[in-house]
């Protein structure tokens, strides 16, 4: 148990290390300054808008603004997310310091757990980042803040699966490149998934839309806590953990 | 001492490994089925905008055979449908939820006899019917057609003067008639004048102010329907009954979902 | 203290391990010699459960590899070939993380972080980069992190690689001062370095154990065929090689000599004599009574391939009941 700590600490202190992680922050933070300020622009005008024709539209604040929002977030996410898992297992392997992790007294798991929570905590960091927008939003207006706690819950739960994806993507190669480049193919695909099937009934088509990510992430981003979401999210995490533990346990099979 | 290991330890291993990961994915592949089908919906919007009342949970959850809403619209506006329509196939792994844009498909829109865009048909076994509005109400109403077995009929008493549901000017019960309509109540009227019997079909009764008294013959007709249970009584409020009619009425028995009278 | 039967590694298309058995005491320092691909890096990572054997067994302070890896992972302490050494942390920063993954903490841990860079003289980087260190300090690093948690086995994987000569010798010299405390494993293509900082020594080639014996035992062995590099000149004017080396075979015990070259009026030869025969007084003898100068006689280095030779001249190798190695003669 007490190993988990100890690799999660190495592990977010060596991405704070190199200027990954300050890249990564900046980059977020800009992309999603830049996404509300507009949004927030317009929803600003839409109002004056409708104010000055005289129609008093009750615009709710957080269907117009921040669900679409929410929803960004989720997509720039994955693009993102590559970027923090990339490094996790191929630079061990590369370096040659898998060997030390896989002579010491440490379990299997308890090195995946630590690394994995080190990318989440990373994520976590780049969320806040983007709760510091909203924060603006409640000084000026009163939005409910529950379906916001509700949204960020979901963009921690997504990402958390494609977190862990990533993860045991980086245990098959020892290229930091390619483990990211297959990563972010991964990402796409399921984000595309929904895309394509959005609106179409039949069995396969369910099947596919259900496996995407962003599917799944429509409750949250409503306000809603809805159990076969979380449900789904929880599961893919585990899948990705536990794909990652076999990986690591076939490197010692294998040459 | 160690054990003995044969040179197929290796295929043993990925024999094993292969076995664990495909049990994994259909443990897995199950509870996510499971939780799709009895999903719950916890709603942290303040005004529970993305929850269904508990009438219309009642009665999607209560559905026995499957249902199908279809919604007719041009392929852009599906997403503001779906999250209405979403909401219902929630409440039960019986609902489905098909999205058909008449541009693209002419064919089914023109065999469902859909007349503009924006269009909710709800299926419930056999029974087709148009929500008339994209709301709870509209397609929660058409899902109460659909189960309804019979067509519940609301007879207003003529003859002395009542208000007329075939009236549509000032002091007419149209309107009335219409809105009971939605709520797949049918309207007629009734001339206990002419004859001074309530008819079987009469499930509601409504007295609509009448300006003179009832005839005995009226009144008895009135009585024994009332106690035999075959119809319940309406008072409608405005103008007063007078006359010899049992003092006791009875409640109506449902509640029309939006009074249209003042 | 480390146990091996019938070990062996197979892959695909070669055995990198072909049923090893040996057996190490505690206290023992043990050289594991052997060219390039031989497997004694594989030997290794069996010992450390870095990888699983195909066959065979190993124990380690009497337990199991495969059956308890966790118990024999504590009380093992693995410098690779390439020290496993990540380049984004410092010196300390390592040593300590490496510590906590061994199960040290708190002022213990501290403790030995300051002890291993002590003792291994990296202190004065313990604040760099270990991206930024000299292969020097880097090898030392990975020594210190082999050894912080104080294990009862070390197991070194060319120690002494790519350093130059001063460190080769400090590192030598930290290697033996550990044993005795530690008993110790090291692997390297490189004779003198067995014959220095070993007491014995296992010969592997080609994934076979081709001979186990005290590093005594093995000097004598390799003296025994050893070549001499005579140079010859003339005492008053030239002197022919043809007729120098005639001369120099007749000395008894002698068995080839092999003219290499003649500079001026020095005559070089390659003396080649049998195992048993020691011809070095004999030689000089012969070279004097004829009048000529004996400019050098000294023995050439016995290569690797020379001892291999000799040693692997049997087609077998060094059957499975000899189960310890020799004790010192």
């Amino acid at each position: 148990m007490r190993n988990i700590w100890v690799i999660f600490q190495k592990e977010l202190r060596s991405y704070f290390v190199s200027p990954v992680a300050y890249l990564l922050l900046a980059m977020f933070a800009i992309i999603f300054g830049f996404f509300f300020w507009n949004s927030l622009g317009y929803f600003v005008y839409i109002g004056m808008q409708s104010q000055m024709r005289g129609q008093s539209m009750p615009m709710n604040v957080n269907e117009e603004l921040i669900r679409p929002l929410l929803s960004n977030i989720s997509v720039v996410g994955l693009f993102l997310i590559p970027m923090i898992t990339m490094r996790l297992f191929a630079e061990e392997k590369r370096t040659g310091t898998i060997e030390l992790l896989v002579t010491s007294p440490v379990r299997d798991l308890e090195v995946i757990l630590g690394k994995w929570l080190a990318a989440v905590a990373l994520y976590s960091g780049m969320l806040l980042l983007t709760a510091l927008n909203f924060a603006f939003i409640f000084k000026y207006g009163h939005p409910d803040w529950k379906p916001l706690v509700i949204g960020y819950l979901g963009l921690l739960l997504q990402a958390g699966a494609l977190l862990a994806i990533g993860t045991f993507i980086s245990t098959l190669t020892k290229n930091q490149i390619i483990a990211g480049g297959a990563t972010f193919g991964v990402c796409l695909l399921l984000w595309v998934l929904e895309w394509v099937s959005g609106y179409e009934t039949s069995t396969w088509a369910k099947v596919l839309s259900y496996m995407s990510v962003i599917t799944h992430f429509e409750s949250f981003a409503k306000g809603l806590l809805a159990t076969k979401d979380a449900i789904y999210y929880v599961s893919v995490i585990f899948l990705g953990l536990f794909l990652t533990a076999r990986s690591m346990e076939s490197l010692r099979w294998r040459s | 001492m160690g054990t003995q290991f044969l040179k197929a330890r290796q295929t043993k291993y990925a024999a094993y490994a292969t076995l664990y990961i495909v049990v994994i994915i259909a443990v897995i592949a199950t509870a996510n089925v499971l939780a799709y089908r009895y999903n719950k919906s916890y709603d942290s919007t303040s005004n529970k905008r993305y929850s269904l009342s508990d009438q219309t949970a009642k009665i999607v959850k209560g559905l026995k055979n499957g249902a199908t809403i279809t919604y007719y619209d041009q392929s852009t506006h599906f997403a503001q449908a779906k999250d209405q329509l979403d909401q219902y196939a929630n409440l039960s792994p019986k609902v489905h939820v098909e999205y058909v844009d008449p541009d693209k498909k002419p064919q089914l829109a023109r065999e469902a006899g859909i007349k503009s865009y924006g269009t909710a048909i709800v299926q419930v076994g056999m029974k087709k019917e148009e929500a008339k509005s994209l709301n709870e109400e509209g397609i929660t109403g058409a899902f109460i057609r659909d189960l309804k077995n019979t067509t519940r009929t609301v007879c207003f008493v003529t003859g002395s003067g009542e208000h007329q549901i075939d009236e549509s000017e000032r002091g007419g019960y149209s309107r009335f008639k219409d809105l009971l309509g939605k709520d797949n109540y049918e309207a007629k009227s009734i001339n206990l004048l002419q004859k001074a019997e309530i008819p079987s079909e009469c499930t509601v009764v409504v007295v609509a102010g009448p300006s003179g008294d009832y005839q005995q013959p009226a009144v008895d007709a009135h009585a024994s329907s009332f106690h035999s249970g075959s119809a319940d009584l309406t008072r409608i409020k405005g103008n007063a009954i007078d006359g010899p009619f049992p003092t006791t009425v009875a409640d109506p028995p449902f509640s029309l979902s939006s009074p249209p009278w003042r | 203290m480390i146990t091996v039967s019938d070990l062996t590694k197979r892959y695909a298309r070669h055995t990198a391990v072909d049923h090893v058995s040996f057996e190490v005491q505690k206290g023992q320092i043990v050289g594991f010699l052997g060219p390039n691909g031989a497997g004694k890096t594989t030997t290794m990572r069996m010992l450390t459960c870095f990888l699983p054997p195909t066959s065979g067994m190993a124990t380690v302070a009497g337990f199991d590899v495969l059956e308890q890896p966790f118990e024999v992972k504590k009380r093992i302490g693995y410098l690779p070939e390439m020290p496993p050494l990540y380049p984004e942390m410092r010196t300390a920063e390592y040593l300590s993380f490496v510590g906590s993954l061994k199960g040290l903490s708190g002022a213990g841990l501290n403790k030995r972080v300051e002890y291993v860079l002590e003792r291994c003289s990296v202190a004065d980087v313990r604040d760099k980069l270990l991206g930024k260190l000299s292969k020097g300090y880097r090898q030392r690093v990975g020594l210190a992190q082999a050894i912080i948690h104080n294990p009862d086995v070390l197991i070194l994987d060319e120690p002494t690689s790519g350093l130059d000569p001063k460190q080769i010798n400090e590192t030598r010299d930290l290697i033996k001062s550990l044993a005795g405390d530690h008993t110790i494993i090291l692997s390297t293509h490189i004779l003198p370095e067995v014959e220095q900082t070993c007491q014995y020594v296992l010969i592997i080639n080609k994934g076979r154990l081709v001979a186990k014996d005290s590093v005594n035992n093995l000097q004598n062995r390799a003296r025994g065929a050893e070549s001499l590099l005579v140079e010859v000149a003339g005492r008053n004017g030239e002197v022919d090689s043809a007729t120098v080396q005639r001369r120099l075979e007749q000395i008894s015990g002698v068995t080839r000599v092999v003219f290499k070259e003649k500079v001026q009026n020095r005559s070089a030869f390659e003396i080649e004599s049998r195992k048993d025969a020691f011809v070095r007084g004999d030689l000089a003898r012969a070279i004097v009574e004829s009048g000529w100068d004996l400019n050098e006689l000294r023995p050439t280095a016995v290569s690797l391939e020379e001892i291999f030779l000799q040693l692997t001249g049997e087609p077998a190798p060094v059957p499975a009941d000899e189960a310890v190695v020799a004790g010192a003669n």
